[in-house]
């Protein structure tokens, strides 16, 4: 497998790109990952030599859901589903951080809907009632009803 | 080797609620999967065969057991915690690999259903804000997705 190699501020993949099926490890420099959080791009983490990401798009997930840029000259180590076996067999290690990692998003999700549910009733109650539905309650439904229309983008 | 366990025919591997920070990879036998074992609920979820993997959320996530794991026949099973897992992963690299896909397979369902569930609880705000009367069976559409997630 070849090597990537990005240049200082050279952009890997945007968040909500379609997936090119690749997991990356850093060889050599270092990449800042971005998201986007009430609407504005914030740094997120800065990773460096040895460390991976985008792990998820070698199990099916479709879209990155964050943005990766070279935060100096880098080199990454692409793998793919193919490649993936021989790649963790080495490094038990990084495989189980990986399942560590869509646990976490299995649990996050879980709560999400625990709070989608929560959000949904107290507007349907506060509407029954006839009350103004207030501004943290608007918000939260805010979230719920952005969270619908990522839908498009897959 | 310590971790190598067994469980007669009829023991409890796994109680629901339980904190315990591992999980099991089943060698040989039977074991039957339950939601509120020995209460007037109890139901049978599932049956897991030899090389499956139960309990991988008590060890990745710290959380209490779901169900209740019972074997149905004498059962051998390999204890797999953090410390062991390298050596457990060497071993059981095809039955690993298979959970860490069913996991995945499940977060990608997980996340589309959410998805769905959002874009109706939308149409359904549209529907209040433009007060139209039909956002009754909506909500109670939404109701019904909501409650139908199980966790795992």
């Amino acid at each position: 497998m070849e090597f990537v190699t990005l240049k200082k501020d050279e952009v890997l993949f945007r968040q909500g790109d379609v997936a090119d099926g690749f997991m990356y490890e850093i060889m050599a420099g270092s990449v800042n990952v971005y998201g986007e959080q009430d609407g504005h791009e914030q740094l997120l983490t800065t990773l460096n030599v040895g460390e991976s990401f985008g792990e998820l798009a070698l199990l099916g997930e479709g879209v990155r859901t964050a943005t990766v840029v070279a935060a100096e000259k880098t080199m990454l180590y692409p793998v793919d589903k193919a490649g993936m076996r021989v790649y963790f067999r080495e490094r038990p290690a990084k495989f189980y951080s990986m399942m560590q990692r869509v646990s976490g998003r299995i649990r996050d999700l879980s709560k999400d809907y625990v709070k989608a549910s929560a959000v949904l009733e107290e507007y349907t109650a506060a509407k029954e009632a006839g009350k103004p539905v207030d501004d943290e309650l608007n918000a939260a439904m805010k979230a719920v009803i952005n969270a619908g229309k990522k839908k498009g983008r897959k | 080797m310590a971790d190598r366990k067994q469980f007669a025919a009829g023991e409890v591997i796994c109680a629901e609620g339980k904190y315990e920070n591992f999980m099991y990879v089943i060698n040989t036998g039977k074991a039957g999967v339950y939601a509120a074992y020995g209460t007037p609920r109890q139901k049978e979820l599932t049956v897991l065969e030899q090389g499956s993997v139960v309990g991988e959320l008590g060890l990745l996530e710290a959380m209490p057991r779901s169900a209740t794991v019972v074997a149905l026949e004498d059962v051998t099973a390999l204890k797999v915690t953090a410390e062991n897992f390298s050596v457990a992963f060497k071993e059981h690299e095809d039955i690993i690999f298979g959970t860490l896909t069913r996991m995945a397979d499940r977060l990608v369902e997980l996340t589309d259903d959410y998805m769905e569930v959002c874009a109706a609880i939308a149409e359904y705000v549209e529907a209040q804000q433009a007060g139209a009367p039909e956002a009754g069976g909506l909500l109670a559409r939404i109701r019904e997705m909501l409650s139908t997630v199980v966790y795992y």
